[in-house]
């Protein structure tokens, strides 16, 4: 029974071949394997073919070395250059994203007003050196008639579609004047259609008897939309009171043609804010708008190359 | 060189002394690498990773067996790459002609013979599929002991381990590879085979 439990001699001897082998056993092992190698054969045949095995392996040729393995000492790493990293092109490429939008807007809105310049010409000619031509109208008519009156009328209330029209240009108009006239109403929206053109020459006559051979007059002549719109105003004779409100907010109609001569003379230098207001930008204005845009091309010149360069070195490092 | 002298300027971030250690154990280490994995390829992959580690580790060298210390580096790298490309032991005679045939230079017998040179060549080869049939750690141990003729006790040093288990380890090693060797008898020239007495 005791023999399972316990490892026999010839195993524990067995398991000792290779220290004895290779001298590391104490020596009441080794006097232990001795005598039992005398008497197994097994176990001397063990050591016998370990012996060679160990032999064989010391005699394994050594393999060359394919190589040297010295070390390379690992470049210290360089911060990454300017527009190196990855991040400097993204920021780049948005940065003149941004700014060609801008500068397209701005070349845009440059371009938008430009071409209106058409339709603010007859105003700007009129407005700009508004006090100008006024005067040079009204001198050279003065000594004319009613038909000074009548040019005249029409060429200050030139100005009032063009005011109405264009709430950007236009001072405020106050509402306070305009609300007794009835006439107003009709020249006070943005772009009087023909039939309110219409309705306002049919109207006119009969609020302002005074205006009466100017409408007669008008409303035979051939109607086109500015001109539709010019008799219009020219019709309700309140609008230039209502243009220099300032100036002469309580006259009527009835008082029309007295109340235009009179406007005239301060109408140069009440014309003035409204003049200013129509002007499309100055000449000093289009300078700086002109600067804006060549700054804004070069900005967008520079960073579209920066975004390159960066382009082309991100991962570079 | 003093190799201690070497060790100290390399502690010192002296790359060009530590490349003179590397110069003396490159063979060694490049052995010991090549008969754990069996291949040319990983046992330089192997030794470059040592000799790096080793150099950034080499302010931890607190003097003793400078052998021991590098080679346990090298059989950290070699356990690594086994992990790595998972290296299962070779033991069909197919892989005989599979294994990369890492050129021998025979460094004791310049006057051996082109005959003798091809036995030993087949003995090489032989040898390593009986070595890739061993579990790593036994593999360690047979290469450290019996290729490189490593103690005991620098054995115990290298792979971190107790004498005892160095001694089993060994132990085991040796069984079986005599006894692949005796079932595969035909692989070694015939004066290479194990005989009975």
């Amino acid at each position: 029974m005791f023999d399972r439990l316990i490892k026999s001699e010839h195993q524990r001897v067995e398991e000792m071949l290779s220290g004895y082998l290779d001298g590391e056993l104490s020596p009441q092992e080794q006097a232990m394997v001795e005598r039992h190698l005398a008497r197994c054969s097994d176990c001397a045949q063990n050591l016998h073919t370990l012996r060679q095995t160990v032999a064989v392996l010391g005699q394994l040729p050594p393999v060359a070395v394919p190589r040297s393995f010295a070390i390379r000492p690992v470049p210290a790493a360089r911060r990454p250059g300017l527009f190196q990293t990855r991040r400097a092109y993204v920021y780049l490429r948005g940065a003149t994203a941004l700014a060609a939008i801008l500068l397209a807007v701005v070349l845009a809105g440059d371009a938008f007003f430009t071409g209106l310049a058409p339709y603010l010409t007859p105003a700007r000619e009129v407005a700009a050196p508004a006090a100008v031509v006024m005067r040079e109208v009204e001198v050279e008519k003065a000594v004319q008639g009613v038909e000074v009156e009548r040019e005249v009328v029409v060429e200050a209330t030139t100005e009032a579609p063009v005011v109405e029209s264009e709430p950007v240009y236009a001072a405020t108009p106050s509402a306070a004047p305009a609300e007794k006239k009835d006439e107003l109403v009709l020249t006070r929206k943005p772009l009087p259609t023909p039939a309110a053109v219409g309705k306002g020459i049919e109207v006119a006559p009969a609020a302002a008897p005074p205006s009466t051979p100017e409408g007669e007059v008008l409303a035979e002549a051939p109607l086109r939309p500015e001109e539709e719109r010019i008799e219009a105003t020219a019709i309700s004779t309140t609008l230039p009171a209502d243009v220099i409100t300032t100036a002469e907010p309580t006259s009527t109609p009835t008082a029309m043609p007295t109340a235009v001569v009179e406007v005239l003379p301060p109408a140069p230098l009440l014309q003035e804010p409204t003049v200013r207001a129509v002007v499309p930008p100055s000449r000093s204005a289009l300078v700086l708008w002109r600067v804006v845009e060549a700054s804004l091309l070069s900005l967008v010149l520079a960073l579209a190359t920066a975004t390159l360069v960066a382009k082309r070195r991100r991962g570079a490092k | 060189m003093d190799e201690k002298v070497l060790i100290d300027a390399a502690r010192q971030g002296d790359v060009g002394s530590f490349n003179q250690l590397v110069l003396s154990y490159q063979s060694m280490v490049y052995n010991l690498a090549y008969r754990i994995l069996g291949d040319g390829d990983a046992a330089a992959d192997a030794t470059q990773d040592a000799f790096l580690s080793a150099f950034q580790a080499i302010g931890k060298f607190r003097g003793g067996s400078f052998k021991a210390w590098l080679l346990r580096i090298v059989t950290n790298a070699c356990h690594d790459q086994l992990r790595l490309k998972q290296r299962r032991p070779v033991t069909s005679l197919d892989a005989l002609f599979v294994l990369d045939p890492a050129p021998i230079q025979s460094l004791t017998d310049p006057g051996e013979s082109p005959e003798e040179y091809a036995l030993r060549q087949e003995l090489s080869k032989a040898i390593q599929v009986g070595i890739g049939t061993l579990p790593p750690e036994q593999r360690v141990a047979l290469i450290l002991s019996d290729v490189q003729g490593l103690s005991y006790q620098e054995i115990a040093e290298v792979t971190g381990v107790s004498l005892g288990t160095v001694k089993s380890r060994l132990s085991r090693a040796r069984g079986k590879l005599r006894d692949f060797l005796l079932e595969q008898r035909e692989l070694l020239p015939s004066q290479y085979r194990l005989k009975n007495e």
